[in-house]
């Protein structure tokens, strides 16, 4: 219907255009705050420290540790990079310190991902660019990867709207005002001050859609060597920064960490007989590195990590069902057919894409990682969106030639995608939820409530490292004055553990539960893992269970025990 | 005369080299001969003899053996050879490895018809004769390698008739024998059939297509009163998901997991048909996943190669460059690989074990021809470079192959004798005939049943005479997964070993694993590769 046109057609079309991508907006926004109150049921660490560290600076101009302004957030140690906290805090002012005001700088930059997309497929496309630019921005906007990381307050989502933006940016400088180069390049570099693992990406992106296009670039060449003279020295720069901060926890995400063990190595070699030449050819720690990598990387693009992959951390994922949708497949399968048969100009750009975004996720230590291989989704819903409108177009004529067939096919195809988003509905919203309560450390904000209220009563409180990081829960939950606190901020280093702790705050001393020790002390209140406070364990004569906290899925979590004056 | 031995040389070669890497070491690895094998040939056995099958029925179509009544059409190729030989493993094993040597020849063939091209069917070829998925299968006496070389004929005859019309009835002939192999054909065949004849509608719906329907309807008539039978859905009925009872604990879960479950979503969402529909693609796609193909192949230790996928990890590069080539050229018959690709698993993907690489073995085919398509196409590439860079392009082609190559070789002949003897029931062989030159000083002979099915293994080794054995066998019921075996016949009885009993009853000897009879004093140890005990004998003396 755009093949055929003349001026007011042309009216007609950016119209219909322009109100199909409201549409789309519409639909991104639905998905992405519809049941955000159960769905994810909880609330992480890393999201109560962007909150809190937002707070902190809003109220004080310091963060938890006194820093002024910082770039990048000490935290727990793992020193977070710190735009998303200075996304947040504009609507704390607005709004105040709330779970859903900590991901609103994420839900309304993810909603907003698919409009970008739009522009962005518009610069690539040369055929049927309306068509194909809606629909991948339609397939971005109910895309399941996409959703699940806009409704949390995930860095990672930031990223991807950046690097998103950056393309966008860059792809438009080749026709229109040379210093969208300039700002292209700048949306790069903020997102390596959102996002760790997005640094290559960040570099990678802007440095290939150079290449790719440096026809068009030729001409503004002192820009673009600018351009990409500085994303080099951020990147270097900002990873340094980061790096000799927090080196050990980058060692820990090394993947050299990840080695065969001495048992295995040894089987080999005994059934080798043990002839080092032999072991050195055939099963050496390079080449099994090489596989490791090889195979993580092409597992991110198989259908069986597309479609169930749960991997091992309830949060990136969706119980039972995987990042893409099940329609989505034969719509990816026809995009790559039609990109090699009519050799389509965006099949560089796709496959680049591809490559740069999984090296993150196949690099890392985590076997699976669906937050690290985010960007995956444009590629992925520009196949599909490739997919969609040349299917359409290569079969329209043919089933033009018998009645009512199309309408049989349209009905069927509107019918199973209808279908499959009330089952991706159906396994977020409702399982999700339930099954991962865990994951989303549901139960901390009731028992920071309780012990707020009760804690004046007793001597101490003893509360439970066994979930990790209590201490920014109660700074969190509490609003905790942040002058108050950082005079007291401390942070311990823990062996073994790439993160660090805070011991107390007040009468409130953080650590883990030794209850055969703990039991005798008077009028204390015990938050402990309901491993740490066994049932049969608690003594009426001395103390006294006041509460236990359930998952969702009734499972227990927390307990909470006094033990009497 | 001269040109067309010059022409022919390369694919004589190659399949030698197949034949050769078929049959090279079999002693060696795989180390075992597994009961499937045995049953395989002492059926072959029974019939020469006694003209019934070990359950005393004459020349049946499908052998009831462990009450897995498996296809029959193995044993009768393996007849001849028993005959001719003897019942030694080799002659057992004899069908699948000619016929999976010929299927490189066919794969040569049908590679040459598809892709128009010398250089890309001898490099499809060259990969199939080097292929483990497909020598591992080609050295053992498996149905289902048997199987995928009548489908890869039905496939390529198919292919040649649409050029000749007659063709179709060698083609329909070969897919109608893959059925009465093995059982994953009887359900991929027909879908690969009913998917692939529409692209190609006016070449076969003629009016001489009848006659060879008719045939075909005829030869199948057997098969499907065997289906109807439920004998020939036995098996089927033990692997399948449809039995599996976690499916329908887990439906129960997902919708108390609903405020009502009862409530229209829970149901729509929630319900056997969703349920299955879900658990069979996730165990569809288990077969596409890299891990499988290049990196560490199938989980069972019978059908796996340490540190292998597979695939050779190199054929990752040849495969995508198949895949480009593929899809890039216009070539008119190709999409029937793709056809191919897609139905293979079927079959195993309805059995809960997944990845699987014996029940899903036909896909080696579509896989191998794409990833050979690719080599030949990475190789005319190099030979249009100019000198230097030729030179220096085959040799690091040369190079690449030759280091996996001898990296597969090395799993299969080093490795994987001493990781998986367990598996492959390594030490019968050994056994069998020490206890049938002693057996006559004892009452009884007590053998442990840790290892599958061992009174096959002992009907086969010491060629009992069948007749004798129908008389004293007695079998037991089916267990859960629809299996039976033999508790005992003549004087061996097959059960567990008691750690008290062994070695207190003069008249007995006790053979058992090292867990049941523990004292390091025994009449005789059989070692595994390894070194450790297989078999600990012992008798009251």
């Amino acid at each position: 219907m755009w093949l055929r046109s003349n001026n007011s057609q042309i009216k007609t079309q950016k119209f219909l255009a322009f109100f199909i991508l409201a549409f789309v907006f519409i639909v991104s926004i639905f998905f992405r705050t519809i049941f955000i109150n159960t769905t994810p049921a909880g609330f992480t660490w890393d999201e109560a420290a962007l909150g809190y560290n937002a707070y902190s600076i809003l109220k004080t101009g310091k963060d938890e540790y006194g820093e002024f302004l910082p770039l990048i957030f000490k935290s727990f140690g793992d020193y977070k990079p710190g735009v998303y906290v200075y996304l947040i805090i504009p609507f704390i002012t607005l709004f105040g310190l709330s779970e859903f005001v900590v991901r609103l700088p994420s839900v309304l930059l993810g909603s907003l991902i698919p409009i970008v997309v739009y522009f962005l497929v518009k610069q690539i496309v040369s055929q049927y660019k309306e068509q194909i630019a809606l629909l991948t921005a339609l397939m971005v906007s109910v895309s399941p990867w996409a959703i699940v990381f806009s409704r949390g307050a995930w860095e990672a989502n930031i990223a991807f709207f950046l690097i998103v933006l950056g393309s966008l940016f860059v792809l438009t400088s080749r026709n229109k005002g040379k210093w969208l180069y300039l700002l292209g390049i700048f949306c790069f570099i903020m997102s390596i001050y959102t996002y760790q693992s997005a640094k290559i990406i960040a570099v990678l992106i802007p440095v290939g859609l150079t290449i790719l296009y440096k026809q068009s670039f030729l001409s503004k060449k002192r820009i673009f060597l600018t351009g990409i003279t500085l994303i080099i020295l951020v990147a270097i720069l900002g990873s340094t920064l980061i790096d000799s901060e927090s080196h050990s926890r980058l060692a820990v995400l090394n993947q050299y960490s990840y080695k065969r063990t001495s048992q295995e190595i040894n089987l080999i070699k005994s059934q080798d007989n043990n002839q080092n030449l032999l072991f050195t050819t055939f099963h050496a720690e390079d080449f099994e590195y090489l596989k490791t990598i090889i195979s993580r990387f092409l597992y991110y693009l198989s259908p069986r990590f597309l479609l169930f992959e749960n991997g091992s951390d309830g949060r990136q994922s969706i119980s039972g069902y995987g990042v893409i949708h099940f329609f989505e497949l034969p719509l990816i399968l026809g995009g790559l057919f039609f990109m090699f048969r009519k050799n389509l100009e965006s099949k560089k750009i796709v496959f680049l894409w591809i490559i740069i975004s999984l090296l993150p996720a196949a690099l890392s230590r985590d076997a699976i990682s669906q937050v690290r291989s985010l960007p995956l989704v444009f590629p992925l819903s520009f196949l599909s969106g490739i997919g969609g409108v040349y299917i359409y177009y290569s079969i329209k004529d043919k089933i033009k030639r018998v009645k009512y067939l199309s309408f049989v096919i349209l009905g069927f195809c509107i019918l199973s995608i209808v279908y499959n988003l009330g089952l991706f509905s159906d396994k977020y919203f409702v399982h999700s939820s339930l099954r991962y309560s865990n994951y989303w450390l549901y139960g901390y904000k009731q028992v920071v409530e309780m012990v707020e209220n009760k804690k004046d009563k007793y001597d101490q409180v003893i509360f439970t490292t066994g979930y990790n990081q209590p201490y920014v829960f109660y700074l969190f939950y509490t609003k905790y004055d942040p002058l108050a606190y950082q005079k007291q901020a401390s942070l311990k280093r823990v062996r073994g553990k790439d993160v660090g702790e805070v011991e107390r705050i007040d009468n409130i001393e953080f650590r883990s539960l030794y209850w055969p020790h703990d039991r005798s002390v008077k009028n204390r209140l015990y938050i402990g893992t309901w491993l740490e406070l066994p049932d049969q364990d608690i003594d009426p004569k001395q103390s006294k269970l006041i509460e236990t906290v359930k998952y969702l899925n009734g499972a227990p979590s927390f307990k909470v025990v006094e033990t009497l004056p | 005369m001269r040109k067309k031995i010059l022409y022919s040389l390369p694919i004589i070669s190659i399949i030698f080299l197949a034949l050769l890497l078929r049959t090279v070491n079999l002693s060696v690895s795989p180390p075992g001969f597994n009961a499937d094998e045995a049953a395989l040939g002492y059926n072959a056995y029974s019939l020469l003899k006694t003209g019934k099958d070990e359950w005393g029925e004459s020349f049946p179509l499908v052998f009831k053996s462990f009450s897995d009544y498996k296809p029959g059409l193995y044993v009768y190729l393996a007849l001849p050879f028993v005959a001719l030989f003897g019942l030694e493993e080799f002659s057992v094993r004899l069908p699948s490895i000619l016929l999976g040597t010929l299927s490189v020849f066919i794969i040569y063939l049908l590679a040459k018809e598809l892709f128009k091209s010398h250089i890309l069917a001898l490099s499809t070829a060259f990969l199939l004769s080097i292929s483990p998925w497909h020598i591992h299968y080609s050295r053992g006496a498996w149905e289902t390698n048997v199987a995928t070389f009548f489908i890869l004929g039905g496939v390529y005859f198919f292919i040649k008739g649409l050029q000749s019309i007659n063709w179709f009835y060698l083609s329909g002939i070969s897919f109608i024998l893959s059925m009465y192999t093995y059982q994953s054909p009887r359900l991929i065949v027909p879908i690969l059939i009913l998917l692939t004849a529409p692209f190609f509608w006016k070449k076969i719906f003629t009016k001489k297509i009848i006659p060879i329907v008719a045939i075909c309807s005829v030869l199948i008539i057997p098969l499907i009163f065997i289906l109807i039978g439920n004998r020939g859905l036995a098996r089927f009925q033990g692997v399948s998901i449809f039995t599996d009872s976690g499916i329908s604990a887990r439906l129960n879960q997902d919708r108390g997991e609903h405020y009502n479950p009862n409530e229209l979503t829970a149901k729509l969402y929630h319900n056997r048909f969703t349920a299955f529909g879900l658990n069979f693609l996730e165990h569809y796609f288990d077969h596409y996943t890299p891990q499988f193909l290049f990196i560490n192949g199938d989980p069972l230790g019978r059908n796996k190669i340490p540190e292998m996928g597979q695939m050779h990890l190199f054929e990752i590069i040849t495969f995508i460059a198949g895949l480009y080539f593929l899809l890039t050229r216009k070539l008119k018959n190709t999409k029937i690989i793709f056809i191919w690709l897609i139905v293979a698993p079927i079959a195993a993907s309805l059995t809960y074990q997944t990845p699987h690489a014996l029940r899903a073995e036909n896909m080696v085919i579509p896989v191998t021809l794409i990833s050979g398509a690719g080599l030949g196409f990475i190789i005319e590439n190099i030979l249009k470079l100019k000198a230097l860079y030729k030179r220096i392009g085959i040799f690091v082609t040369i190079l690449i192959i030759s280091f996996f190559f001898s990296k597969f070789i090395h799993q299969y002949f080093v490795h994987l004798p001493k990781q998986y003897a367990l598996e492959w029931e390594y030490g019968f062989s050994k056994l069998v005939p020490f206890i049938f030159e002693n057996k006559d000083k004892y009452k009884k002979v007590v053998i442990t049943d840790r290892y599958d099915q061992a009174y096959i293994l002992f009907l086969f080794y010491s060629k009992y005479d069948p007749i004798k054995y129908q008389q004293t066998a007695k079998p037991t019921g089916v267990d859960k997964y629809g299996f039976s075996t033999i508790n005992s016949f003549d004087k061996f009885e097959f059960r567990p070993v008691g750690k008290e009993e062994a070695g207190k009853d003069q008249d007995t000897l006790y053979i058992g694993t090292a867990e049941e009879i523990e004292s390091p004093n025994v009449d005789k140890q059989i070692n595994f590769p390894n070194g450790n005990p297989v078999f600990k004998i012992l008798d009251g003396r």
